[in-house]
């Protein structure tokens, strides 16, 4: 046993009151209290507490807490109880019936029933529902008495009664007059005033039937719709970008470049200046309308919108020699403003676009926005050349 | 089952249907919201369903919703349920048939719909077996106590004139 000390004193206290303790630890305890006083006055409570043993005779009679399985509430959380005492045997047999009944119209107690009158032996149940919970009695060999008269009357009523069955009731029924009482009375007729009033409403309406012509037009139509919407929101985002780069009313204009330049002529037009002016037609409102042209003698460049709306191009009153599309050498732009020092071919057009763009954009397209492309043949020639920005484009193939 | 076999459906058994459940319940509102739902069920699950089986269909999704709402009713309203022979009649009737009404809401809930069934719609054993998932001698034992307890009623002097 463990030395007594301040953590473990209290279990020695008791032990010395329950008189568990030997000798020696009687007197390790003396020694413990002489040497801790505080504790003599906790030592003495312990004495108080001292636990006597109950008399029997002053125990008091709890046998009335025990349930009793009739006292059960019929109660759909007490079913599994009610329907194992029933099966088991265990409920009181006068109350079986009505426990049946309950069972019956409860349709969880009923499943229960069910699932555990499968783990019982068969004939235990089928004895036990035929004695106690159907009380109908077996028409062919009961004999009929006033207990089960009644039986008798509604299965001949419903046709439940065989040949012999109803011959063996009635010859009884001749003999008991006074229970003669017709069934039939007790059948119910339907109310036919009762009708459900809004049973139109309940009926339902043939598909229509769709031709294929009709299918067809309708996909088209929609397809159609479908382009339409998706041209508009397309635009609508084109505007949203264009809007911050141009003057405001002006949306996306692509300029393409067509050249119908013959061979036998490019050396001649590289050489020609030529006077080009733009002229000051409304933008047409669609895609693609060709709104300039720029006509250097067999050279066309031509100037469309892909925009909805309008943008007012004003002339271009640009003189500038276009002879050098060919070759990306310096070459001298004449413009209104005077000779513009070029380095070549991708300067001059620059400066075309940009003087172009300088007219009717504001001058808001920063340099830095012009996007170049081009592709040379063996001869260095060019034989592509694009440029982009957010507002047009000019484009060239040859 | 073509649209044309449902709306012959609704033709034939609206009206039982309607009845049936207005019988048991006595909430108009809520039987009309009962017959709607059984035929949108017949309806939804038409490919499903025979024809020759869409009245015992109506029939049965009826039931069980009837069975359900009652049970939330009995949940909600508290009160001890009395036994039919614990009422007194302060009635009296002229008709038979107005007393067999009025004895049937008297019956309890399970007894009182399949002697409907049996009575009302013509139902066999089995068939009300089917409808309500009771077995066909839970479903006589029924019937024949439910037939019993009329009996007792329409018997009792103080029901008729």
């Amino acid at each position: 046993m463990a030395a007594i000390t301040r953590n473990n004193y209290e279990q020695f206290f008791i032990d010395y009151y329950d008189g568990n303790l030997s000798a020696q630890k009687v007197a390790e305890l003396r020694e413990f209290l002489r040497k801790n006083p505080d504790l003599q006055a906790e030592f003495e409570w312990f004495s108080n507490i001292k636990l006597k043993p109950l008399d029997k005779t002053q125990v008091p009679d709890f046998s009335f807490l025990k349930k009793k399985i009739d006292q059960v509430p019929f109660a759909e959380e007490n079913a599994d109880e009610l329907v194992i005492s029933l099966l088991e045997g265990d409920y009181p047999e006068e109350k079986r019936a009505q426990l049946w009944q309950w069972i019956q119209e409860q349709p969880k107690a009923f499943q229960t029933y069910e699932r555990l009158k499968k783990a019982k032996l068969n004939t235990a149940v089928e004895s036990l529902e035929k004695s106690v919970f159907y009380q109908i009695p077996d028409f062919e060999n009961d004999a009929i008495d006033t207990d089960n008269e009644q039986w008798f009357a509604i299965a001949a009523m419903e046709g439940d009664l065989s040949e012999n069955s109803l011959r063996k009731y009635h010859k009884w029924l001749n003999v008991h007059v006074e229970y003669q009482f017709d069934f039939l009375s007790t059948r119910l007729l339907p109310d036919t005033k009762i009708v459900y009033p809004r049973r139109e409403e309940l009926k339902r309406k043939p598909a229509a039937k769709i031709h294929l012509l009709t299918f067809t037009t309708t996909v088209a139509a929609s397809l159609l719709i479908m382009l339409l919407v998706y041209r508009f929101l397309n635009d609508q985002n084109l505007n949203t970008t264009n809007n911050k780069l141009s003057t405001g009313t002006a949306e996306r204009i692509e300029i393409l470049a067509s050249s119908k330049v013959e061979e036998t002529h490019e050396k001649q037009i590289l050489e020609s200046p030529v006077a080009t002016t733009v002229s000051s037609k409304p933008i047409q409102k669609r895609r693609g309308a060709k709104i300039a042209t720029l006509q250097p003698r067999n050279f066309t460049i031509e100037i469309e919108t892909i925009a909805e709306k309008s943008i007012n191009l004003t002339t271009l009153p640009i003189t500038h020699t276009l002879a050098v599309y060919q070759e990306p050498e310096p070459q001298i732009i004449k413009t209104e403003e005077g000779e513009v020092p070029n380095s070549g071919f991708w300067a001059r057009t620059i400066n075309f676009v940009s003087e172009a763009a300088k007219k009717n954009f504001g001058n808001k397209i920063p340099k830095d926005k012009f996007k170049f492309d081009y592709k040379l043949n063996d001869q260095r020639q060019i034989v592509y050349f694009a440029i982009e920005t957010p507002v047009f484009a000019i484009e060239r193939k040859k | 089952m073509t649209v044309e076999e449902y709306n012959q459906c609704v033709d034939a058994h609206a009206d039982s249907l309607y009845r049936f459940i207005l019988k048991n319940l006595r909430d108009r509102e809520y039987s009309h919201d009962i017959v709607q739902d059984s035929f949108e069920k017949l309806w939804v699950n038409r490919n499903n369903v025979d024809g020759t089986k869409a009245k015992s269909y109506l029939f049965t999704t009826a039931y069980h919703t009837m069975i359900d709402h009652l049970r939330k009713t009995k949940r909600l309203d508290n009160r001890e349920e009395i036994p039919p022979q614990a009422i007194t009649h302060s009635k009296t009737y002229s008709d038979l048939q107005e007393i067999l009404h009025e004895a049937i809401q008297r019956l309890p809930e399970t007894q009182r719909m399949v002697l409907m069934l049996r009575d009302y719609e013509g139902y066999s054993y089995q068939e009300i077996g089917e409808i309500t998932g009771l077995n066909e001698s839970q479903v006589k034992v029924y019937i024949y106590r439910a037939r019993i307890f009329l009996k007792d009623f329409i018997g009792t002097p103080e029901n008729v004139i």
